[in-house]
């Protein structure tokens, strides 16, 4: 079983920032998306019976939004094989109450992210292990 | 009954006296004389109606010594079957003593209990419906008089009565004191040209209380010269009282109606038309009442919503009583047109199905509600901003300045580039902020130029 660690979001700030961050744990580069179309694409290229995938994903995002990305892996089927951690900046209750309502949301974190708040997240620890 | 109203006769003279008239005995009274054991004298007496026998005693004592040569009695006599029965004895002497006495006499004798009865109902029926008979006389010398008054009414109504007869200033005690000019002037207009007498006065019972009493009656001129006039008087203290209780609610009605601050108005279902305006609605409108009266309800409706009357005003007639409230627009004399909130009630006026009307102008509660809902709609922009675009460099600069503390992970050329982007997030982060600034700015002017406006109006 292949365990694959995407991150998905339009500010390149932010992805320099993860990158910093995750090498700490991990050698290998997380591979980023800078919107959930390009992300969606490499997924339905590179799925298979043995890959799950752990999508660390923004809200606010040009072309397809967070919320239209998880309803079309919702629509695909593939929301079974694929668990999400939205990471945003939004101070929104409201999306904290959306992210309720799709079950392969394991984790809804405020950016920015920390070490603290990866170090709270086993599921996130054990994917930057198996990259 | 023919045998019972049937006349029999009799004769009394100083050897003979009474009940000789075996068939009236037998037929009205159902004894068969001599032979009835109750019928002997010394159960005669026990006959009649407890002390009637003692009063037709007296009254043919007083007949035998007196000069009448007329004689009328009525009494009660108990029947075979032990009912009463009403009998009158009348006749007429035929016979005289020196001294003019009458010592025989013939006449009838009849049972009159039917009626007796009717005349007792009668007598019931008029003290039930209060009605006071009272015959004033006109002598020559244009006096009047008490002639006759019905004496079981005046008990009824608790007036002295008594004297009433023999009093030369009657009025005084048959009316208040505030009224007897003016049953005067009615009586001698009515004498002096032979006119229908009618009049309403009050008359103060022994108890003090006030009774409204109504007296018609027409003159009448006698052979003699002298002039009569029969009165009915009737008790119409209870009719006053409602008169007066509807001339309050009335009173008070039409005062709430004509000084409400909103404008109201009467309308007829049927043809629309105005049928009372009261004055905020007269202010409100700009036309006068005269104007209000000629006009319909379509004349304060713009024409853009003539439709909407049309169909609401046929809603309502096929449910009258339907209460009913909404928003309309109404156009005003000078064509301003504004949003009324109306309520319409059903109301019987002048005998005619209407429906009274309510209009509040509502147009600066809109302009306030339009207001509240932009400052919302301004106040929900901010929270969206500050929730996601404010956020997004807040949060860059944190993870930013969280990385600089991490000292020997960056090199020389992402030393360059962290302090480029912390530059670049707080030049974002300002432009953001005088954005919010902006719209707090704009909301605040749009409020003062309401105000203003509210002012202005």
């Amino acid at each position: 079983m292949t365990h694959r660690l995407l991150q998905i979001d339009d500010d390149p700030v932010i992805l320099f920032l993860h990158n910093k961050l995750f090498s700490k744990y991990t050698n290998s580069k997380i591979e980023q998306f800078k919107n959930g179309k390009l992300a969606l694409d490499h997924i339905l290229a590179n799925n298979g019976p043995d890959i799950s995938y752990m999508l660390l994903l923004d809200i606010n995002m040009p072309v397809i939004n967070g919320w239209e990305f998880m309803d079309e892996i919702c629509n695909l089927g593939l929301d079974r094989s694929i668990s999400v951690v939205i990471l945003t900046s939004s101070a929104d209750y409201a999306d904290l109450d959306k992210s309720k309502s799709y079950d392969n949301i394991v984790h809804f974190i405020q950016k920015p992210l920390t070490r603290e708040k990866i170090e709270k997240i086993p599921l996130l620890l054990e994917y930057l292990n198996l990259q | 009954m023919g045998t019972l109203n049937k006349f029999y006769g009799w004769r009394w003279d100083e050897e003979d006296p009474i009940f000789k008239n075996l068939e009236y005995i037998k037929k009205v009274l159902g004894y068969v004389a001599p032979d009835d054991q109750s019928f002997t004298a010394n159960n005669f007496k026990e006959l009649f109606y407890p002390g009637d026998f003692e009063l037709l005693q007296k009254s043919w004592k007083a007949y035998k010594t007196g000069t009448n040569h007329s004689f009328e009695k009525s009494y009660r006599f108990k029947h075979k079957d032990g009912s009463w029965r009403w009998i009158k004895e009348s006749g007429l002497a035929n016979e005289f003593n020196p001294s003019n006495n009458p010592i025989g006499a013939i006449g009838t004798i009849q049972e009159v209990t039917d009626k007796k009865k009717k005349n007792t109902h009668l007598k019931s029926i008029l003290k039930s419906v209060s009605i006071i008979i009272l015959r004033l006389k006109q002598d020559s010398n244009n006096n009047l008089k008490v002639e006759h008054i019905s004496e079981e009414a005046l008990q009824h109504w608790n007036i002295p009565c008594k004297t009433l007869l023999k009093d030369e200033d009657y009025l005084r005690n048959l009316a208040h004191k505030d009224d007897l000019g003016r049953i005067r002037t009615a009586l001698n207009n009515s004498f002096s040209k032979m006119e229908f007498f009618e009049c309403q006065w009050r008359v103060v019972s022994q108890e003090d209380k006030i009774i409204w009493c109504q007296g018609v009656g027409t003159p009448i001129k006698d052979k003699d010269g002298s002039c009569f006039l029969d009165i009915v008087i009737t008790d119409i203290t209870k009719e006053k009282l409602y008169t007066e209780q509807l001339k309050v609610s009335e009173e008070k009605y039409h005062s709430l109606f004509q000084h409400s601050p909103q404008p109201s108005w009467v309308y007829n279902l049927e043809t629309l038309a105005f049928l009372n305006v009261n004055s905020a609605a007269i202010e409100k409108y700009g036309y006068s009442k005269d104007e209000f009266m000629g006009m319909t309800l379509a004349d304060i409706r713009p024409e853009c919503e003539m439709k909407y009357l049309e169909k609401q005003v046929q809603k309502t007639r096929e449910n009258y009583l339907n209460l009913f409230d909404g928003h309309f627009k109404h156009i005003t004399k000078k064509g301003e047109i504004f949003t009324v909130h109306l309520y319409s009630s059903p109301i019987t006026y002048n005998g005619q199905k209407c429906r009274q009307i309510i209009a509040i102008d509502i147009s600066e509660k809109m302009k306030y509600l339009k207001f509240i809902e932009n400052q919302n709609k301004s106040l929900k922009k901010i929270g969206w901003m500050q929730s996601h675009e404010l956020r997004a460099p807040l949060v860059r600069l944190m993870g930013l300045i969280n990385l600089l503390n991490d000292h020997d992970s960056i090199c020389k050329e992402e030393m360059n580039y962290i302090n480029k982007e912390i530059i670049n997030s707080a030049n974002e982060m300002d432009v953001m902020t005088k954005n919010i600034a902006k719209i707090i700015n704009d909301t605040q002017l749009k409020e003062k130029r309401n105000d203003a406006q509210i002012i202005a109006d």
